[in-house]
């Protein structure tokens, strides 16, 4: 079943121009009418996304990602284009449709600032029209989950970025909802937050086939848990597969070696490297060059540490960027 | 928007005030001493006024000042109206637009002033039967009927042009100086709109309707209109018209919103 369908979706704002005149003139020209350009913010954009998909939304900042959660929670209106998310438009069905929807937002707060956590749930889960004992039986499992249990009667301005993001996610979620919309959910979080709450999700997903879509710039998340990555720039898809088959997209191997000294550059000259510190070298090769790299370097009598691996995610999409931008 | 989700948020807004005890009892001190000020002189004023204003004997100018308290109250209940630009520019509907809940009403529960309006309708009640005693006014039932439509739908009719103003934020950003300009009307409410020259009480009527807040429901009250039912009639044209106007504006804001950048 198709949870997702965006056709063709186009986004555009306008945003304000640095006047490039100088004087008086040029400055009451900008107050009156300051110049503006319309700019694409979301390209032409065509989705689908199938239920019990876990999606992870990928690209550089101001790349289009969080504008298309937007979209597709019903915050923004489409300029051009169809969106049909659970068989529902989402601005035009706002109240059916948000009622099956999560949305956590890391960067906008849901809660009241100078109230206590607890207050700002059960305000939610009115919303939700939860009963007071569905609602209170969902705030205790969640906070359990989350490490909050403690945290409940403190207001959020009390609470670390991580731990508020963690009362923003059970916020979101009282209702269990059949689609589950993220954007950076694991900002400022620390390891083990960060593990609990992907793997809540992950289970949420497996186990009662509740649909994900998640940006993150963290890209071991999306590695291990989204099945299936987009990957956006300047407001298009550039990208959308499986997230293995971006790996796949990048060949080659990654050498690195930690020596006791600088090594000599003639030795590395036939190399694709780059210096990460000091006497620590990352080797960019091919499948069929590793060897004779890992022979050449890894016994070199100045080298104490060699670790031969294939390239990572955040590798493999920063190649695949740097090559479309160069199509582009 | 259901009655427990408007409780939660009256809840929630309650205790967000009175995070901060001391503010909180200041305000109500604040309150208080505006409003004692302003009955004071009011008072000293209408004691030392030897013949009526016009038509407008001291019953009648007593009348208008508490009637004016009565649109205060019920302005507090819509408070959001004046936080809403700010919200707006932060992108402070983005929370209720992904929730089953109107935003509309969701912004406007989270800031109404529930203690504020209270306490103006409290002080106009008491007020009202006290100075009863010193200047025994004369009205029907009929004209309190008139005059009880007549504040009410004065009242929201004002209140939707705020909210018109409010929602222009959508297109302008920041319009708190374009409240301000409207607020320095709000004087009006407390004089006799029929001193003045004919076409501003046209202006106060009919374009800015500060008049419909106190001066026309008071002349309801004390008969001061022959034919009050016509009168009554313009009105509900004119909340009509900021009606049609506020919900035109409302859809099209939501279009234009363009809430933060990621």
């Amino acid at each position: 079943m198709e949870v997702i369908k965006a056709n063709a979706v186009c986004k555009t704002f306008s945003r304000p121009l640095a006047s490039t005149q100088t004087g008086v003139i040029a400055a009451i020209k900008q107050f009156v009418a300051p110049p503006k350009e319309n700019i694409n913010v979301i390209d032409n954009v065509s989705l689908s996304v199938q239920q019990g998909e876990f999606v992870g939304l990928l690209g550089a900042n101001g790349s289009g990602k969080s504008t298309l959660l937007k979209l597709l929670t019903g915050i923004l209106q489409p300029d051009a284009g169809s969106l049909t998310v659970l068989g529902h438009h989402p601005s035009k069905e706002r109240k059916a449709y948000t009622k099956k929807i999560g949305a956590v937002f890391g960067q906008k707060s849901l809660l009241w600032w100078n109230v206590a956590i607890i207050e700002s749930f059960r305000l939610y889960a009115s919303i939700y029209k939860l009963s007071r004992q569905d609602s209170e039986r969902r705030i205790e499992q969640l906070s359990e989950l989350l490490g909050l249990r403690d945290l409940l009667s403190s207001p959020p301005k009390k609470l670390s970025l991580g731990q508020r993001m963690k009362a923003e996610v059970v916020a979101s979620l009282l209702h269990q909802p059949q689609l589950i919309f993220l954007d950076e959910p694991t900002i400022a979080m620390d390891p083990v937050s960060r593990l609990n709450l992907m793997n809540f999700l992950l289970q949420l997903n497996r186990d009662e086939g509740t649909s994900i879509v998640l940006t993150s710039h963290n890209m071991a998340d999306v590695h291990h848990y989204c099945q299936r990555s987009v990957i956006m720039e300047q407001g298009a898809v550039l990208f959308d597969g499986k997230t293995s088959d971006i790996l796949s997209l990048e060949h080659g191997k990654v050498l690195e070696i930690k020596t006791c000294s600088a090594l000599d550059s003639q030795l590395l000259s036939e190399f694709e490297y780059e210096l990460i510190e000091d006497n620590h070298y990352r080797i960019k090769t091919s499948t069929e060059l590793a060897k004779e790299a890992l022979s050449r370097l890894a016994f070199h009598p100045n080298v104490k540490d060699v670790n031969l691996s294939p390239p990572s995610l955040d590798h493999a999409i920063h190649h695949f960027m740097t090559a479309a931008r160069n199509t582009l | 928007m259901n009655s427990m989700v408007f409780i939660r948020f009256l809840q929630l807004s309650l205790k967000d005030l009175s995070v901060f005890r001391s503010d909180f009892i200041i305000s109500i001190i604040h309150i208080l001493i505006y409003q004692g000020i302003f009955i004071l002189f009011w008072d000293a004023l209408l004691r030392q006024l030897d013949s009526p204003l016009g038509e407008w004997d001291k019953g009648s100018l007593a009348l208008l000042i508490l009637v004016g308290l009565i649109f205060s109250s019920i302005r507090m209940l819509f408070f959001g109206f004046t936080t809403m630009s700010s919200k707006v520019i932060n992108g402070e509907l983005d929370k209720y637009l992904c929730r089953p809940v109107s935003p509309l009403l969701a912004l406007l529960a989270e800031d109404t002033k529930i203690w504020a309006a209270g306490h103006s309708l409290l002080t106009c009640s008491i007020l009202f039967f006290f100075m009863d005693q010193v200047y025994d006014y004369q009205f029907t039932t009929l004209s309190f009927v008139y005059f009880s439509i007549s504040i009410l739908v004065g009242s929201l009719t004002l209140v939707l042009m705020e909210g018109c103003i409010a929602l222009s934020a959508f297109w302008f950003g920041n319009v708190d100086r374009l409240f301000y300009l409207i607020n320095s009307f709000g004087d009006f409410q407390r004089y006799p709109i029929t001193l003045f020259p004919k076409l501003l009480q046209h202006f106060l009527i009919y374009v800015l309707p500060i008049g419909l807040v106190s001066s026309i429901p008071v002349m309801f009250l004390v008969g001061m209109y022959d034919e009050p039912a016509s009168m009554l009639i313009i009105q509900g044209v004119i909340l009509l018209f900021w009606l049609c106007g506020f919900v035109w504006l409302w859809r099209c804001a939501l279009r234009r919103y363009d809430s933060l950048g990621g």
